[in-house]
């Protein structure tokens, strides 16, 4: 008979070295959570520096009210798809309230945002067309052009030079779109894009050019709306994506854009045609926490002075954030087995960061991300720092070598 | 020049190329299989690209490359490419 997990057989390997060092990334499992910013694990009160929820809008009040009541009003799931079953007036006022937020013309919601990223891209490319995608793009990214079925092309990493040599030697006698694809912050290393320089290669070359705020949106920016507005071009992105799942604190994917044939999306996009809607209270969560954003920058203020609080911290014990402080602090370890027993150590410490390695990792690093929220108290983020000194203490680690 | 030729010219540039990924010191033929020969895996198979691109001045679709197992294979979608560029 046909073994159809044979083909898994090097991650056995993987498997058994998890098991001799003790540790188990993948059973990691939230028994309780009591706040945006613990759990407990293991039977153990843990302080959470990984969980991307940078304001942490998943405990607002105002957020969990407006759930609650849309739960009760309207039910617990749409149970199909807004092409199939309608849409609901909640996913509508999102949408306006995306728009507005961004004063773009239109905006396009998603179930998640893997399948916005998978929808746009799949939508708006096609065979005669090229994509040139940064090299560290997320996996919906790729995932997305490949559903396009267009030529993709990396260019290097954050490197403006290189994409426009690049965009040089294409061959544009075939007369398709050349789209340009970039995050504003690296979700791995937590590193942000050159966007004024990105924009001026794409003008230079009549591309368009899609920028993905997922670890972004709610953090940079007067408004909240990313690195592009912070850049001060995001007038010239011409498509911005998003995610609920991080500052907003729910699930959810979007797009935005100034041309209202976006709408034209919902006729064509498989990944919004055929899937289910997201539910009344989620829905009504992320209403909420996006006019917590409109409302204000207090959080986005508070999320700043924690990331500065932790990256003073980590700084002062020989840890250094590979990347400028940002809301992913990801400190590099050298070697699987290191990476493994200090993550393991400091979960056991009572808290736990994000384990990060090859090949979801660029150019093969190690790292122990941490992403900070608006929601950690100062003495949190203090008990992370000892958490860190401690454990490097017990595993006779030179930090500053570590890093 | 056709393709073949091309490529057969491009061999040894993308051989010495190679030896920096060629960790078994396998002797590098047209035959060499990145994968069964040379236990490339994906990380690595995408800093090779990029060091060729740099090399040879081409930008490799990642459509193309499900279709290179050989060293002879990737000879020739590089020279595939340059002609692309010259003519373009």
């Amino acid at each position: 008979m046909a073994d159809l997990f044979a083909r898994f057989a090097a991650l056995e390997e993987g498997r058994a070295l998890l098991q001799r060092l003790g540790v188990n990334p993948l059973g990691v499992c939230m028994e309780e959570t009591p706040s945006a910013t613990e759990a407990v694990i293991d039977g153990r009160r843990t302080i959470l520096v990984g969980t991307n929820n940078y304001l942490g809008l998943s405990f607002d009040p105002g957020c969990i009210a407006a759930a609650r009541e849309a739960l009760e009003r309207q039910g617990t799931g749409s149970t199909g798809s807004r092409v199939a079953n309608g849409t609901y007036a909640g996913h509508r006022a999102v949408e306006r309230t995306l728009a507005r937020l961004y004063d773009r013309r239109a905006a396009l919601l998603f179930t998640t945002g893997y399948q916005a990223n998978l929808g746009v891209l799949s939508a708006l490319a096609g065979p005669k067309d090229t994509v040139l995608i940064d090299a560290d793009s997320h996996a919906c990214i790729y995932d997305g052009c490949r559903l396009s079925g267009a030529t993709v092309i990396r260019f290097r990493h954050n490197d403006p030079a290189d994409l426009d040599r690049r965009l040089g030697r294409l061959d544009r006698s075939g007369g398709g779109n050349v789209l340009v694809v970039v995050e504003g912050i690296y979700s791995m290393l937590g590193d942000r894009a050159p966007i004024g320089e990105l924009v001026e290669v794409k003008r230079r070359h009549g591309a368009a050019l899609i920028v993905d705020e997922a670890h972004s949106f709610g953090v940079f920016g007067p408004k909240g709306r990313g690195v592009a507005e912070e850049s001060g071009v995001g007038r010239e992105v011409d498509l911005i994506v998003g995610t609920f799942s991080k500052s907003v604190g729910t699930v959810g994917g979007f797009c935005v854009s100034d041309d209202p044939r976006l709408e034209l999306l919902r006729m064509v996009s498989r990944p919004y045609m055929f899937t289910a809607s997201l539910p009344p209270a989620v829905v009504a969560a992320a209403q909420a926490a996006l006019e917590r954003i409109e409302a204000g920058d207090d959080l986005r203020a508070r999320l700043w002075r924690n990331i500065e609080r932790l990256h003073r911290g980590l700084a002062a014990l020989g840890l250094r954030s590979i990347a400028p402080p940002g809301p992913v602090i990801a400190l590099r370890v050298e070697g699987l087995e290191r990476l493994l027993t200090f993550w393991g150590a400091l979960l056991r410490a009572g808290v736990y960061v994000n384990l990060a390695m090859p090949p979801a990792t660029p150019a093969g690093v190690h790292l122990l991300r941490c992403s900070v929220s608006a929601a950690h108290t100062e003495e949190q983020l203090d008990q992370v720092c000892t958490a860190f000194a401690e454990v490097a203490r017990g595993l006779g680690e030179d930090l500053a070598g570590a890093a | 020049m056709s393709d073949r030729d091309a490529a057969s010219e491009l061999l040894p540039e993308v051989c010495a190329l190679l030896q920096r990924y060629n960790r078994h010191q396998v002797a590098l033929d047209a035959g060499t299989d990145f994968v069964d020969d040379l236990g490339l895996d994906s990380v690595t198979v995408m800093e090779l690209v990029a060091e060729a691109e740099d090399r040879f001045d081409v930008s490799v679709p990642l459509n193309a490359l499900p279709e290179v197992r050989t060293v002879g294979d990737f000879a020739r979608m590089v020279a595939a490419l340059r002609r692309d560029t010259v003519h373009g």
